[in-house]
């Protein structure tokens, strides 16, 4: 056990991994950006310690996890809703998400499963310590590499913090500008009519095809992780015979393989695919795609791109607003 | 082989991601002129840009969402690609010999293969490791090299049912495809043979041990060099 270790993993959950911002630029290598796969969540709950948007943190997965703490620390959760509960020497409190609050050395946070969504971000002043790896401290699970140990963590993990500080935590007097904060988070994150432009093949389908897909309820199957969405209710294979040469993929792709039952890339996406897209997921609503749980149920809506770029300068906008950097 | 780009077909596939093809006589253009296409790109200092993907015959620029002006992007990339373009040559390319071994327990497929195009599994080998291999793209999962060059009497199709996990290093083939798995990953080619040689490591710059243009050649190895091979990192 690392002797500047602050984090002990009691009950590291169902998979919780060390996630920052991702690696851009390395898709030439096979590398997709990766990073938290509901980015917005993870920047609030750094903003809300003081640290920097890229500072690291622990994405836990729909299953609550334990954390002891070693030292005084300031802490954060954010994204999926959890109950959760500070238990130290003899007293216990409730703890809120979407707000900061302080830890004692010595102090457990226990997090209960995750109620509504998929992840939850725990995020901590200064930021978890984790080797860089591609310019990025994310964990990329599939590749083992980056995060811990290039694996989610187990129970007996002990994790450092960083130097990711950036300013003055925000809680006690900055209480009201927390709850603001969540209101605007919940908003985005209960999304389930994703708004998408149309996608690099969508002509290559039949016209028929195209307006199913865009009239369709799709639900969230349980063969969901970081690299995609299966969704089930099929519209029918596209003209184009389902396969073409691989070409570059991203996150928020919506491919459709010859069975028609559509697949939405997540952060971990094959960076190259041969299946055709019929859709992509706009900037403003991939930290939805992050939250997707099995059994929702998503439609798909469509933007033009100019329409794309006002809605996530917009959404930038009223972050910076609620919260700023 | 034409080298002649016919035209640069510049499509904009959502509000961040450009789409570049290259449409040109030959559907297999030279490799070293696109990733010399690909890397001015990332070097023109492109207001915005995060990564360039190059895959067969096409690149995908990812952009900040903010990006303002399609346009004026677009005309940039334009001048960026078409002068790379005319400047780009698939003179100088690196050899790379990878060491596998195409026995036992290392070529779980190689029988049936070879049964499959009627030949001993020994012809398949030699046939496999005459082949100069050329990388086109590195994609799909983190270091994993499309390689063209197989071989015609080697094509096979594709396995009906995919294996849930192959081995890391694993030789694959499948259709007119041939590949080495840098990560255990469920997988559906043919399994042939094995390398010792590590594929991908995130510690290593340039991570990936094989790039775009790379000429590759397969060494075959008996399964006491293989061993060896991973205890010291090298061919003895």
């Amino acid at each position: 056990m690392s002797r500047s270790a602050v984090i002990h993993v009691i009950e590291p959950g169902m998979f919780t991994t060390v996630q920052d911002l991702g690696r851009p630029g390395w898709t030439q290598f096979g590398v997709p950006r990766g990073g938290a796969a509901d980015a917005l969540s993870l920047r609030i709950g750094n903003r809300l310690v003081g640290n920097e948007d890229g500072a690291a943190g622990l994405e836990l997965t729909l299953v609550g996890g334990a954390f002891e703490f070693t030292r005084e620390l300031v802490v954060a959760l954010t994204g999926g809703d959890v109950e959760a509960r500070v238990e130290g020497s003899g007293r216990q409190r409730v703890v809120p998400m979407w707000a900061a609050f302080e830890v004692r050395s010595g102090e457990r946070l226990v997090t209960g499963p995750v109620r509504s969504g998929t992840r939850t971000y725990v995020c901590v002043r200064r930021g978890v310590q984790a080797p860089m790896r591609l310019g990025s401290r994310s964990t990329h699970p599939a590749a083992s590499f980056g995060g811990h140990e290039g694996r989610a963590l187990r129970r007996g993990d002990a994790l450092e913090i960083g130097e990711g500080v950036r300013s003055r935590e925000r809680h006690g007097a900055a209480a009201a500008e927390a709850v603001q904060v969540s209101q605007f988070a919940r908003d985005v994150l209960a999304r389930r009519e994703l708004r998408a432009v149309g996608g690099a093949h969508m002509r290559l389908f039949e016209p028929s095809t195209v307006e199913a897909f865009w009239g369709a309820t799709f639900e969230v199957s349980l063969n969901t992780d970081r690299t995609g969405v299966r969704l089930t209710g099929r519209i029918g294979a596209g003209a184009c015979g389902g396969r073409l040469p691989s070409e570059g993929m991203m996150h928020g792709a919506v491919q459709v393989p010859e069975s028609g039952e559509p697949i939405l890339l997540g952060v971990d996406h094959p960076t190259t695919g041969g299946y055709p897209v019929m859709a992509c997921v706009i900037a403003a609503d991939l930290p939805v795609v992050g939250q997707l749980r099995p059994r929702d149920r998503v439609r798909f809506v469509q933007v033009d791109r100019a329409e794309a770029r006002v809605l996530y300068t917009a959404q930038e906008r009223r972050l910076n607003a609620e919260i700023p950097s | 082989m034409s080298s002649r780009v016919e035209s640069l077909g510049l499509d904009w596939v959502s509000e961040r991601h450009l789409r570049v093809l290259f449409c040109a006589e030959s559907p297999d253009l030279p490799v070293g002129r696109l990733d010399q296409a690909a890397r001015a790109i990332r070097d023109a200092g492109v207001a915005g840009l995060s990564s360039v993907t190059l895959a067969w015959n096409s690149l995908l620029l990812e952009f900040d969402p903010a990006t303002p002006d399609e346009d004026a992007a677009t005309a940039t990339v334009r001048a960026v690609l078409s002068e790379a373009w005319a400047s780009s040559n698939d003179e100088a390319w690196r050899a790379v010999e990878i060491p596998a071994c195409f026995e036992g327990e290392f070529a779980p497929d190689v029988e049936a293969v070879a049964a499959y195009h009627g030949m001993p599994p020994s012809s398949l080998v030699e046939t496999f490791c005459a082949a100069l291999f050329v990388v086109r793209f590195v994609g799909f999962c983190p270091g994993f090299a499309y390689l063209s060059g197989l071989p015609s009497a080697l094509e096979t199709p594709r396995l009906s049912t995919p294996r849930v996990r192959v081995p890391a290093g694993s030789v694959g083939i499948a259709g007119d495809q041939a590949g080495v798995y840098p990560l255990a990953t469920p997988g559906g080619w043919w399994l042939i043979g094995r390398t010792p040689r590590v594929m991908f490591d995130a510690r290593r710059n340039p991570p990936a041990l094989l790039a775009p243009g790379d000429r590759v050649r397969f060494v075959p190895i008996r399964a006491d060099e293989f061993h060896a091979f991973q205890r010291t990192g090298q061919h003895v």
